[in-house]
């Protein structure tokens, strides 16, 4: 095995069966770390899936101990509505959860190998795809290219990450926990 | 009702509530004493129950909603009003039709039922700390004392709105009376966010300028996958 397939990371579509690996999971000792883990080691995931259809991707390590490093996840919201009653009716692409095993934060060094860049890298493809299918024989008024997601006020380490991928604040949308960004894809690659 | 009112009043209907237990005449009992407005919710949330798309998380909020609301699950055990949520909760995850998802389910009423534990025993010792007897806490925040004690005894779980009446009343943080709160918050406002909405003119006005953005160039990569393999 070479070095850089040992550093390459497996993303494996989630299924339920995945939960019974994930019990050791820890994203951290942070609230918003703990909500990554709670998300995914219990029924709320299955419940986004079941509900929203949500994609879920487990990351495996390559290594011999095929260890989980992390999930990432990928949904449409409902219909976002404006104005009201009768207004355009729009969905957005949003990210309800993305979690790194506590232990593999900044490792590898090499930021090329780095988990969490190989996470997010992998995750704005996917939802570069998910915008191209939904965008397929629909007008321009049904295209997708707005990425969201929420992230924790005090998560200044995340939204560093986000922001070095694109991702900017979206006023209105804050709560007493979270700020929302959006990234625009680039769909005409 | 007037005697013409009760000519209407339909025979089967009478024949119903005769047919009922006791413990089942005590929870309409209960009900019929509440407000019009605890009624609408109490109704709303036996239809939260019964509608065949809600949840598991929908449905244990519902059963603390009506549990809140009427005061169920007394200090001797379960039961005594003829409706054990505890066992319904365990019936409900058993009875799930995906089984892979039972013992996920069950693991999370685990849970559950030890953040009770530790909310009750937090609880008990700030009321000792503090000096403060059920009965003062109960009318500072609004409640009856059987409510207060319902908590302590953990027949009946807290709702959010409470616990923050309860950290208020005994100035202490939520999260020292329930840590798991603000995980717990975080879930749901990051779930909240997939469900239909219509937005306010400033996030209008917000996601337009974002869709006027240029889109930003950034690397993606594929990743291989093990199960594909």
């Amino acid at each position: 095995m070479t070095e850089s397939e040992k550093l390459t990371l497996y993303a494996d579509e989630f299924t339920p069966a995945d939960q019974a690996f994930l019990a050791g999971l820890q994203c951290g000792d942070e609230a918003w770390s703990k909500a990554a883990t709670e998300w995914i080691t219990s029924s709320e995931v299955l419940d986004s899936i079941e509900n929203y259809q949500t994609k879920v991707w487990i990351y495996r390590s390559a290594d011999a101990d095929d260890s989980i490093v992390g999930f990432s996840s990928l949904a449409a919201t409902g219909w976002q509505k404006w104005p009201p009653p009768d207004g355009k009716r729009s969905r957005l692409l949003y990210i309800p959860q993305v979690g790194l095993e506590q232990k593999y934060r900044g490792f590898p060094s090499d930021p090329n190998w780095r988990y969490s860049n190989q996470i997010m890298e992998h995750l704005i493809g996917q939802a570069k795809n998910f915008a191209l299918e939904i965008r397929e024989g629909k007008p321009p008024s049904k295209h997708v290219d707005l990425l969201t997601l929420k992230v924790h006020r005090h998560n200044i380490a995340a939204q560093k990450v986000y922001n070095r991928f694109g991702f900017e604040p979206l006023d209105g949308f804050e709560d007493n926990e979270h700020l929302m960004m959006v990234h625009r894809l680039d769909l005409e690659e | 009702m007037s005697t013409t009112e009760l000519n209407e009043f339909p025979s089967d209907a009478f024949r119903a509530l005769l047919a009922i237990s006791r413990e089942q005449r005590e929870f309409i009992k209960r009900f019929m004493e509440c407000s019009d407005e605890v009624q609408s919710v109490v109704r709303s949330m036996f239809a939260v129950l019964e509608y065949a798309y809600s949840t598991d998380e929908d449905k244990q909020r519902a059963f603390s909603t009506i549990a809140d609301a009427l005061f169920l699950n007394p200090e001797n055990g379960h039961g005594s009003y003829g409706m054990d949520l505890t066992r319904i909760e365990r019936d409900s995850a058993m009875g799930h039709p995906v089984e892979s998802r039972r013992s996920v389910i069950s693991n999370r009423l685990d849970q559950l039922d030890a953040q009770e534990t530790s909310f009750a025993d937090r609880l008990s010792k700030l009321l000792i700390e503090k000096n403060i007897t059920q009965e003062e806490l109960a009318d500072r925040i609004g409640c009856t004392q059987s409510a207060i004690s319902k908590m302590l005894t953990r027949n009946a779980r807290p709702r959010r709105t409470t616990i923050f009446k309860l950290a208020e009343a005994l100035r202490v943080e939520p999260t020292e009376l329930w840590p798991q709160l603000e995980v717990a918050a975080i879930l749901d406002s990051v779930s909240d966010f997939l469900a239909d909405r219509e937005l306010t003119p400033e996030q209008a006005k917000s996601l337009e300028a974002a869709s006027l953005r240029p889109p930003v160039k950034v690397k993606t990569r594929e990743l291989p996958s093990r199960k594909r393999n």
